[in-house]
């Protein structure tokens, strides 16, 4: 296998993305605690970013290409807002590059490539049970929760696996177990230099890899929706806290890059090509298809 | 009549109103003239408020201040934005100020206002009976969602323009049919800008342009038609008439109608008034006191207009009840409305909080 040369996005933003409650935003803390790094949590913006192209509640979209602009141009236009937004961040901090770590932006991965050409994405996956236990402690029920990793999963494998040495993928359990092999090969492949102040994060030392604790019928749930998707990942449904090594290319031994990510696509055939449909929100706000609905009891209700 | 501020004359120029009101008329007008370049509608605005909350996304509300930006500073920045998308186009067009219409802006005025401190905004108002059957007609729009319609915005027309002293003007659609040469003049001169005959021509002007099926099915090369004032008695039925009658006619007599008559226009100007056509928000803030029957209490936004903040809303399938009767809204009409399936991803009411 072929390690990635020095990777085409060296310099350009970061994005730290994932399923909910996979550990995004300790990986988060841990690059945003290095000298040039700022990465800013949960902002959303490329939710926003789309809402530009397609203006919500409207029955078509491209309004900019009306104006004379085509979508190359209009991006290298969002490009230069949204920079310049983050650039502050960089100022503030005296740091010199930026990022952003929201959960949801991995449904916005072509927009990250189309806004932001030399962007890196860090995805960050964790064993599904873990997942769902703790999406079902926080309220959702078990189904939409196996479904939630799923879908952010499977589509930050369909996306990264495209996108070469721009995408890295980083296993929670990796960063846990061994936050320093983990953070070196990460921050080498972004292609900074290592900070001892990354692994000076409380949130690194001592944690025990949680293997979840579901029930049955959730966990038969489990298996069937996600057990393909989660084996490509090196979990063992049947083994809650245990997975298998993951093979990347070189000497690494923990990150792999979106080209270690197609390679093993080959060898999980079974797990299919076909993109997940992303969540109502995190799809053009056509106004054929959806409508804004008041909360009960919402303030300035007409 | 109290004195009415300077006006910006270089800043862009907003054309808002009731969908139906003649809000395309006035856009295709004034994109004749040499100097202005107004697109087709963009309904940027709601793109705009998406930057300043994103959209169902509890921490996205902030999202900007945690960057380091008041909000002040984020208005520029976004005005930075979007001058630069417009001016390019009305450089395109050999033009040097740039405008939009979009009818539903009505609902973004204190926005557009902060956000472009030099705008100048122009609306247009149009008998309830004529906005009614254009809607119905067009967008196949139910009457009273219609009537309810035209009342909420112009109500809201009447309140924000006495906020922006100076910035706000109105024409009425039959004015300005009836009589084009001395309302265009008028706007003009609020304008600041240099009066020229293209604008009593832009039917032709269009015609040498693409496309000729311009927004709302309107064809830019149609000439103004002072047959279309009446139009609508011949297609109200008596009970849209009455819902006439008992929803808008105090707004409508405040606009200087009456709901029953249709070639009814008592003056919006006081007697001394140097302009016969063009209202401004002097005019409107002197009127408004004197209309004591009119509901002057704020009327809530539609929730498409608002920030979409979860907090406040959740986002839910159009099932087509609003008011159109096209697609699912003819099933719901015909009482067979398709039930809707739960969605698997993001369960209903409140909106599913994610981390």
């Amino acid at each position: 296998m072929q390690e990635s040369a020095v990777l085409p996005g060296a310099g350009g933003p970061i994005f730290v993305v994932g399923s909910p409650a996979a550990g995004s935003a300790l990986v988060r803390e841990a690059l945003d605690r290095h000298e040039r790094l700022a990465i800013v949590a949960d902002t959303g913006f490329l939710r926003a970013a789309v809402n530009h192209q397609w203006v919500p509640f409207r029955r078509s979209g491209g309004w900019y290409k009306r104006l004379g602009w085509s979508r190359e141009e209009f991006s290298t236009e969002l490009r230069a807002l949204y920079s310049g937004l983050f650039e502050r961040v960089l100022q503030q901090q005296g740091k010199q590059r930026w990022g952003d770590a929201t959960p949801l932006h991995v449904w916005y991965l072509d927009t990250v490539n189309r806004i932001f050409p030399d962007a890196v994405v860090v995805g960050v996956v964790r064993h599904p049970a873990a997942v769902v236990t703790a999406l079902v402690r926080g309220g959702l029920e078990p189904l939409p929760a196996v479904r939630q990793w799923r879908g952010a999963t499977l589509e930050m494998l369909l996306s990264g696996s495209s996108m070469g040495g721009r995408f890295l993928l980083v296993r929670y359990e990796d960063l846990v177990e061994a936050p320093e092999e983990t953070l070196r090969e990460l921050v080498a492949l972004l292609g900074e230099p290592w900070s001892d102040r990354m692994i000076e994060l409380d949130g690194l030392r001592g944690v025990a890899v949680q293997g979840g604790s579901l029930d049955p019928s959730t966990r038969t749930t489990l298996r069937k929706r996600a057990g393909r998707l989660a084996n490509l990942f090196g979990y063992d449904l049947g083994k809650p806290g245990k997975h298998a090594p993951l093979p990347a290319a070189g000497r690494r031994r923990r990150v792999l890059t979106g080209d270690d990510l197609a390679v093993r696509r080959t060898e999980f055939p079974a797990v299919g090509r076909k993109r997940p449909t992303p969540p109502r929100v995190d799809r053009p706000l056509r106004s054929k298809q959806v409508r804004p609905n008041f909360v009960r009891g919402a303030s300035g209700r007409p | 009549m109290p004195e009415e501020p300077e006006r910006p004359t270089t800043g862009p120029i907003f054309v808002i109103g009731s969908q139906g009101s003649g809000t395309t008329l006035m856009r295709l007008i004034l994109d004749s003239h040499e100097d202005f370049a107004l697109a087709q509608e963009t309904g940027f605005m709601r793109a705009a408020l998406a930057q300043l909350t994103v959209p169902f996304h509890e921490a996205g509300r902030d999202w900007y201040l945690r960057l380091g930006w008041s909000e002040t500073e984020m208005h520029d920045q976004l005005r930075g934005f979007y001058e630069r998308i417009f001016a390019r186009f009305a450089a395109s067009q050999g033009a040097r100020r740039w405008g939009d219409k979009t009818p539903y802006h009505i609902w973004h005025v204190p926005e557009l206002a902060q956000i472009f401190p030099d705008a100048l905004f122009l609306c247009m108002v149009r008998h309830p009976g004529g906005t009614t059957a254009s809607v119905q007609s067009r967008f196949d729009w139910q009457v009273p969602h219609a009537v309810n319609a035209w009342v909420r915005q112009n109500t809201e027309i009447a309140l924000r323009a006495v906020q922006l002293p100076g910035r706000f003007a109105l024409l009425r659609y039959e004015d300005l049919v009836l009589d084009p040469e001395t309302s265009l003049r008028e706007l003009l001169e609020w304008m600041g800008e240099p009066w020229t005959p293209r604008l009593l021509e832009h039917h032709v002007v269009h015609g040498e342009r693409e496309p000729r099926r311009v927004e709302g099915m309107t064809s830019a090369t149609d000439p103004i038609d002072v047959e279309r004032i009446a139009k609508w008695t011949s297609k109200l039925d008596a009970e849209a008439r009455e819902l006439l009658r008992t929803e808008a006619a105090p707004l409508a007599r405040f606009y200087g109608y009456d709901v029953d008559d249709a070639m009814h226009l008592s003056s919006l100007l006081p007697a001394d008034s140097a302009r016969r056509k063009l209202v401004t928000s002097a005019d409107i803030a002197r009127r408004q006191p004197e209309h004591t029957d009119v509901d002057w209490s704020p009327r809530g936004r539609p929730a498409a207009n608002r920030r979409l903040d979860p907090a406040e809303l959740w986002l839910g399938r159009n099932d087509g009840k609003k008011g159109a009767r096209s697609g699912a809204g003819r099933r719901a009409a015909a009482g067979t409305p398709r039930r809707p399936k739960p969605d698997k991803r993001t369960p209903g009411p409140p909106v599913q909080r994610q981390r």
